[in-house]
């Protein structure tokens, strides 16, 4: 469905601060499919998230969505099949406008929109209220009349898919969305996202900070580095690999260790807190996926079996 | 006394346009539009020089009206076709602009505008109070009406910035060259009513309006919270309402004891002890 064919991405080329950020880049994502990148800071994840979404421009490369080159295309022409849900909040709903102005405005989305009819309707609102309620989502209907820019990050990012979902958009890109939440804010917020992206059959592309919780949602696992795809981990492949070999074959080819497991480690050691993986190399490579007979099947329980196993949780209520 | 006091409400009423011009610019569309000064001028100089060779009024400020959207329209295709800076942008605007102003200045120069046609039973004073009420009227409903429809979420959804308005499918150019043009139909009518109130009109006449209608948003702001569009409207007048007041204040004291050096203090003194007092309003050790 989406095909990029050897996509490179150059900022300021020519000059001393030249920096190739995407080498090449070769990959498939099939329709209805969660794709996870992974890799260190600076691998390119977010670049390809925001070439995806038409931010960037390629310097080379194609991008085809369903055997249409739409390479050239600008963001505003992409904004039918792409939506981004990002770090940045303010890409995903306007901050100005109430939640339910978001709504209606993402589902006048490429229509004439009327200058004397008014904005809300009843009808509109009633309609609207009704998909707040149906997201269930730590009663984000309450805050259907306050204005995007102040309320809470899950609620905004669970906005900013709805607004994919109203506008018709078939591809939904993430990036860090849940990254500088609290654990169940963290929590809540994937699980309303893997329940969403399902229920809509909505191709995903995502880069989550800890790639513990993305991995029990995604079908498929792309680990880049220095801007190159380095593995392509989908299926069985998959559910043989634990999240720790990942990070074995990433950080192999670096110079510096993946960063959150370095803040990790070291403070395991200033906190010296004796834990059967404080002496591993590498954090998470005593949390398998598929070996334990109980394979994890849903996210809930791989953060349940993770965040047991793992011996730092940060910010641990 | 009475003509007076007419004459600082109907100013005042006039000044409103300005300021809805720079709320809908820094406000809603987030965009520095300084092609107000430009606009005010060729509005009330177009009005003033048709008015004095014998047009209908009534037509003449629907001319000086769509003298202001061309000039909204030239700042943003300037803008959004051209790519030059919002600021450089709007000061090409006022200076291509000022070779029109002058020629229609040429018309009738410091000559006054005649009455309104018609209006013999009130005083000059009160017909122009009473087109600057119905004027102001007209475009207020006008302009509540657009920014409450879906178009004018639109317009809000631009002043949070490009990436989100086109991923949410908006046609910036459109927004943009739209949104000017009405600011910009607004500060003209203004400067017609001006030309209309004063009784004559000049090459800079413009010159402060810019600074007159921000004036009037910061205080109107201050005032009354805008919460709603409704608001933001109602906060517009009152904060031209009350600058108008602290401009004729200095102009009073100016008058008496002082020379008309002191005006400009005058005014820096009394406008700041405003802001002061409505800032502090509220607040206190809490109990």
């Amino acid at each position: 469905m989406i095909r990029l064919e050897d996509v490179f991405i150059v900022f300021c080329p020519n000059t001393p601060l030249e920096r190739v950020a995407l080498r090449g880049i070769n990959m498939t994502v099939n329709s209805g499919e969660i794709v996870t990148l992974v890799g260190n800071n600076g691998c390119g994840r977010s670049t390809l998230l925001r070439f995806l979404a038409g931010h960037l421009r390629a310097s080379v490369g194609r991008l085809w969505f369903d055997k249409v080159d739409i390479s050239c295309q600008t963001l505003s022409e992409r904004s039918q099949l792409f939506s981004s849900v990002f770090y940045e909040e303010d890409v995903g709903s306007a901050g100005n406008l109430t939640v339910l102005e978001n709504l209606v405005i993402a589902s006048l989305h490429h229509q004439r929109r009327s200058i004397l009819a008014p904005a809300i309707s009843p009808e509109a609102r009633e309609m609207f209220m009704e998909q707040l309620q149906n997201m269930n989502f730590m009663r984000i209907e309450a805050l259907a009349d306050e204005r995007a820019g102040n309320i809470p990050k899950p609620h905004r990012q669970v906005l900013a898919m709805m607004i994919a979902v109203i506008k018709g958009a078939k591809v939904l890109l993430i990036d860090e969305h849940s990254t500088g939440l609290d654990q169940d804010s963290a929590i809540a917020l994937l699980e309303a996202t893997e329940k969403i992206v399902r229920s809509n059959h909505m191709t995903t592309i995502m880069a989550v900070s800890d790639p513990k919780f993305s991995l029990g949602v995604s079908d498929r696992t792309i680990v880049l580095s220095h801007g190159q795809v380095v593995s392509n981990l989908s299926g069985y492949d998959k559910q043989k690999t634990s999240i720790g070999d990942i990070f074995n074959k990433d950080t192999s080819s670096s110079h510096y260790a993946f960063s959150s497991q370095n803040v990790l480690s070291s403070s395991s050691s200033s906190l010296s807190e004796s834990s059967s993986s404080s002496d591993s190399p590498l954090l998470f490579s005593n949390v398998p996926l598929s070996a334990a007979p109980d394979a994890p099947s849903s996210l809930s329980d791989v953060i349940s079996t993770s965040s047991s196993n793992l011996p730092i949780v940060i910010e641990r209520h | 006394m009475l003509d007076s006091i007419i004459s600082i409400f109907s100013f005042a009423l006039a000044f409103t346009l300005v300021g809805l011009n720079i709320y809908l610019s820094t406000r809603v569309l987030n965009v520095t539009d300084l092609t107000c000064d430009a606009s005010v001028a060729i509005g009330g100089c177009s009005y003033g020089a048709l008015v004095v060779c014998g047009v209908n009024p009534l037509i003449s400020i629907l001319i000086s009206a769509c003298l202001g959207i061309f000039s909204g329209f030239m700042t943003s295709c300037f803008i959004s076709h051209i790519k030059i800076n919002q600021v450089l942008a709007s000061v090409i605007t006022l200076s291509v602009l000022k070779t029109f102003i002058l020629k229609l200045a040429s018309v009738g120069n410091n000559v006054g505008v005649k009455e309104l046609a018609g209006k013999s039973i009130m005083s000059p004073a009160a017909s122009s109070a009473v087109l600057a009420v119905v004027v102001v009227a007209t475009v207020c409903i006008f302009l509540v009406k657009i920014l409450r429809s879906e178009y004018g979420l639109a317009m809000r959804v631009y002043g949070n910035g490009e990436v989100i308005s086109e991923s949410l499918g908006i046609n910036t150019n459109g927004i943009l060259l739209i949104g000017l043009g009405i600011g910009n139909m607004l500060a003209a009518l203004a400067g017609a009513l001006i030309a209309q109130i004063a009784g004559t009109f000049s090459v800079n006449m413009g010159d402060g309006s810019l600074i007159f209608g921000l004036a009037a948003v910061i205080i109107g702001e201050k005032i009354i919270a805008p919460s709603n569009v409704f608001a933001a409207i109602s906060g517009c007048f009152v904060g031209s309402l009350a600058y108008k007041l602290i401009m004729e204040t200095a102009n009073l004291g100016g008058a008496s004891d002082l020379g008309s050096e002191y005006n400009n203090l005058i005014m820096g003194v009394v406008l700041v002890l405003l802001i002061a007092i409505i800032q502090n309003r509220g607040k206190g050790v809490p109990a």
